[in-house]
């Protein structure tokens, strides 16, 4: 954990990590399930923004 | 596992439905879940982090709602027809869990 | 504590269902604030009660796996980060 964050944001940092994490790997997954091209192009919308959110919100955890 | 897959592609018209309210629902709780934790940061890049990544979760949820109603899954303006669309899917839930 | 290591799939799908069942938590105690006859007031209560209890069984379980450490923060963000690598490299 980093020393220059509070515990509570710290705590909250964590809470949205896994969240993404669990989102991230949902709709990568479930998008080979999808017949819809628009669906499917809205999924890798999701998982392109989540890959992003993710490596922002890990750059604030490692350090 | 390969079985479950089975059932739900066999379900074919269902499928995208499905998947596309579990993507609705996550959004919704993108949203929820990075409102909370802004009102908890303390360090600002941190908050400006959150705040940014906030706006994308809104306007996600704009684009996975408008295609959701263009399809008809969702209709916001008609509560019969929304109605009715829920208990189908609460019926295609049952069915798939107990066949 | 089991010491079985558990597959990344199970990982994940046991995560979702910690994440569903905190989810349902929050939209049925909404429900209740919202919920005016007391047949539904009752329902709602009753329903809320084993979505908490559904919670307990399942955060339980990923206590004993190791998954969720909440008596060692530091130990679990480090956990958490190797866990967001872990998806990202998929």
């Amino acid at each position: 954990m980093r020393e220059n964050l509070g515990v509570h944001e710290s705590l909250e940092l964590h809470e949205l990590l896994t969240f993404k994490s669990l989102c991230l790997t949902k709709s990568f997954i479930m998008q080979g399930l999808v017949k819809d091209e628009k669906l499917k192009e809205i999924m890798q919308q999701d998982v392109n923004m989540s890959s992003r959110h993710l490596k922002e919100l890990k750059k604030h955890l490692i350090n | 596992m390969n079985q479950i897959i089975a059932k739900l592609t066999g379900m074919a018209p269902m499928t995208d439905q499905i998947i596309a309210t579990d993507v609705l629902i996550a959004a919704k709780s993108a949203i929820k879940n990075y409102s909370l934790a802004i009102t908890e940061t303390a360090t600002s890049e941190v908050r400006l982090t959150l705040i940014k990544q906030l706006e994308d979760a809104i306007e996600f949820h704009k684009t996975i709602s408008s295609f959701m109603i263009d399809k008809g899954y969702y209709n916001p303006y008609d509560t019969n027809k929304q109605l009715q669309v829920d208990m189908n899917f609460v019926d295609q839930a049952i069915k798939l869990a107990n066949d | 504590m089991d010491t079985k290591q558990l597959s990344f799939e199970d990982h994940v799908i046991a995560t979702d269902m910690l994440f569903e069942t905190k989810a349902a938590i929050k939209d049925f105690a909404t429900a209740i604030t919202e919920s005016t006859s007391p047949e539904i007031h009752t329902f709602l209560t009753k329903e809320l009660s084993s979505t908490i209890a559904q919670h307990e069984k399942i955060y339980g379980f990923l206590q004993d796996r190791g998954i969720y450490d909440a008596y060692n923060v530091p130990e679990q963000l480090q956990k958490d980060v190797g866990y967001a690598s872990k998806v990202l490299n998929q």
